[in-house]
């Protein structure tokens, strides 16, 4: 009995050890050196500032049934498998609001511009970026090149052209690569200009994007160095790029980018691609995943190192860039990383992906060697995040000082626009066809149903659009939906096809819509503007929780009548 | 001109002692605030006057436009804004700094002083 009594305690003692080994290890803390005041200390700047975004996952809501991703139990194993549709359709309109309301800051997009990562979803997104007054970059994420984030797929037959159905074509990642570099030689600044001249593409600078699409598919661009020496102060200073069709996983595109304010100290940032893998990114097992695991060749490296040596200023800051977190990345690549902060003694490096923003404190080989990671939140799922980055120096002592508030988008949108308004009305409650969280009901693993019950919820969210907004009259330029010439037609039609079992003719009529939305004039833009972000708001608001009810930051709730309650 | 604050980045509120940013002059201007660097001394405690350079505003290509401070605005500083929103100051008016109350010995020993100068 006594025996029993000390096998007993020793398997729960060993339970509680084996269980609990975190409990004894302690997370890394910053050293003394370190400050972390919250006011600004007297400074001196050093750096021009930056708008870090992330994340924004514009997703091709226009698809046929994906198996397996697109399922009720995906979604309950994914949180972010299926997003409402609303924040799918509604939610690029926090990152248009900031680039429209923003100074003309330079923008440093930190990847996952798509979703499934189809060629139409990045050229919406480079639409909307061109917004950025200032010039824009971005280092890819794991969905700008690879299946719903995740592998290299085939791109003629199974889920990836299947779900880029009316979203152009599979974008992989040396297609990903091709379309970047279109992007940016359709930017204004003087440097870009120069890049298109480099790559002989100066005749695209008044082309649109399909056009600039189509010609920078059609050249052959395998591999290149540019960078820019004219002189004046670019934005975008050197950028290298390989294009690997044979192995599209190992192509990257590599970025230097000039943040100094003046000749006086040197602030450059790289752009590295932690989304360049040396063997074919599959699903299973999931340290080959591209969602679970980041990782940056040889010849990525190379390049970056050869920047860094090149750099001659004495008063020099670096700071690098890229999606995957640190802790993300495979061990080569976190020793390649490690390597390069410590050529450039690079302040901070500056990740995304996880959707959750926050600072992490890295160990280093001494005490003395801790470092800090920050880590940009999603602007598309709440806490709808982004932030700035600065660089300046104390006046007092002499040490680099990196100033980089956090915003939220949903605080932003209250404060500036008093945003979300008009709950009682606008706000999809639960029972509505277009309940944001009608999703979280699918349990079932049929891709076609999901997609039937996804469609039919856009739908009603086209309904209560046009019902709130409704078109400007006599607009002769309205690119009416075939069937109809006004408003009262155009619902009638919805209420028809919501009830039509077939999910293709759901699909057309759709598209239609969307060119509808995007083509109308409205009566009230103002309104129209106000009411396509409050409903991103919900969405994202309830999704981030399952359900819908308050969080933190509301201040205030109605409560029902009482025969209201009753019913 | 100290007094005209028209075409002033700031303004000063005597109601509630504040010095304030004008969005509307960071709205015609059309480049970022990098940021905004103080006047050696100017903190908390410190006594400022009408004319006294308060800082410099420095821009995105480096330039720079000094503060003064706008007529009426004297007395020490109570409390200095330590988290500037320079995103935003096209956008919202910001509080820079609040003067203290001034006592009314110290009222009348300033007006005196006027007096006296003039």
């Amino acid at each position: 009995m006594n025996n029993m009594r000390w096998v007993c305690r020793f398997l729960v003692i060993s339970v509680v050890l084996l269980s609990g080994c975190s409990w004894f290890s302690t997370r890394p803390s910053l050293p003394k050196g370190y400050s972390i005041p919250l006011n600004e200390p007297p400074s001196k700047y050093l750096s021009r500032r930056v708008i870090l975004v992330a994340d924004n996952q514009l997703h091709n809501l226009y698809n046929e049934p994906v198996t397996l991703f697109r399922t009720g139990v995906a979604d309950k194993i994914v949180q972010s498998a299926i997003r409402p549709v609303q924040l799918d359709f509604y939610g690029q309109d926090f990152l248009k609001w900031l680039l429209e309301n923003t100074r003309g800051e330079p923008v440093v997009h930190l990847g996952d511009a798509c979703d499934f990562s189809c060629t139409g979803e990045f050229e919406r997104f480079s639409e909307i970026m061109q917004r950025a007054k200032g010039g824009w970059v971005m280092a890819p994420g794991n969905h700008d090149g690879f299946f719903y984030g995740n592998e290299h797929q085939d791109i003629e037959k199974g889920d990836w052209p299947v779900a880029c159905r009316n979203a152009g074509e599979p974008m992989t990642k040396d297609r990903l690569v091709r379309l970047y570099l279109g992007a940016l030689v359709l930017q204004k600044g003087p440097e870009y200009q120069e890049l298109a001249r480099n790559l002989g593409l100066e005749h695209l600078a008044h082309a649109n994007l399909k056009e600039a699409t189509a010609a920078i598919l059609s050249r052959n661009l395998s591999q290149g160095n540019w960078r820019y020496n004219v002189g004046g102060r670019p934005f975008l200073r050197s950028l290298s790029w390989k294009i690997d069709e044979g192995a599209p996983w190992r192509s990257f595109v590599v970025q230097e980018v000039d943040l100094s304010l003046d000749a006086s100290t040197s602030v450059k940032a790289i752009l590295l691609d932690t989304a360049q893998y040396e063997e074919k990114p599959i699903l299973v097992p999931l340290s080959r995943n591209a969602g679970v695991t980041g990782e940056i060749l040889g010849d990525q490296l190379e390049i970056m190192k050869s920047w860094i040596e090149s750099d001659q200023n004495r008063e020099r800051v670096w700071v690098l860039i890229g999606h995957h977190p640190f802790d993300d990345l495979t061990s080569g690549s976190q020793r390649a990383v490690d390597d390069l902060r410590k050529r450039t003694g690079a302040l901070v490096y500056v990740s995304a992906h996880t959707h959750a923003g926050q600072f992490i404190v890295h160990n280093g080989d001494q005490e003395k060697d801790k470092w800090l990671e920050l880590n940009i939140g999603s602007i598309l799922d709440w806490s709808l995040e982004f932030r700035t980055l600065q660089i300046e120096r104390g006046k007092e002592d002499g040490r680099l000082v990196l100033r980089s508030p956090r915003y939220t988008m949903h605080e932003r949108l209250h404060k500036f626009m008093q945003l979300p308004i008009n709950d009682e009305i606008w706000e999809a409650k639960p029972g509505d066809k277009d309940y944001y969280l009608g999703h979280e009901n699918l349990k079932d693993l049929d891709a076609h149903k999901t997609e039937i019950r996804l469609k039919d919820a856009l739908l009603a969210t086209f309904h209560r659009l046009i019902r709130f907004n409704p078109t400007k009259a006599g607009d002769q330029d309205t690119p009416w939906p075939s069937c109809c010439r006004n408003d009262e037609a155009v619902l009638a039609e919805i209420d028809r096809v919501v009830n039509h079992e077939l999910l293709y003719k759901k699909i057309e009529f759709l598209l239609e819509l969307d060119r509808f939305e995007r083509g109308r004039r409205v009566g009230d833009e103002d309104m129209h503007q106000k009411y396509r972000l409050s409903q991103a708001i919900w969405a994202s608001k309830y999704d981030s929780v399952h359900t819908r009810k308050p969080l933190e930051d509301n201040w205030f709730i109605i409560f029902p009548l009482k025969n209201e309650k009753k019913e | 001109m100290p007094g005209d604050q028209s075409d002033s980045s700031v303004v000063y509120e005597a109601a509630n002692r504040e010095l304030k940013t004008r969005k509307d002059y960071f709205a015609q201007v059309d480049k970022p605030v990098i940021g905004i660097e103080w006047g050696k001394g100017i903190d908390v405690g410190a006594e400022i006057r009408p004319g006294q350079l308060l800082a410099e505003i420095v821009w995105d290509d480096a330039s720079k436009t000094p503060i003064e401070a706008p007529s009426k605005c004297t007395g020490r500083i109570e409390w200095k804004n330590g988290q500037i929103e320079y995103e935003w100051l096209h956008t919202e008016s910001q509080v820079l700094l609040r003067l203290a109350v001034r006592k009314k010995a110290e009222r009348r020993k300033r007006t005196d002083s006027n007096f006296s100068i003039q």
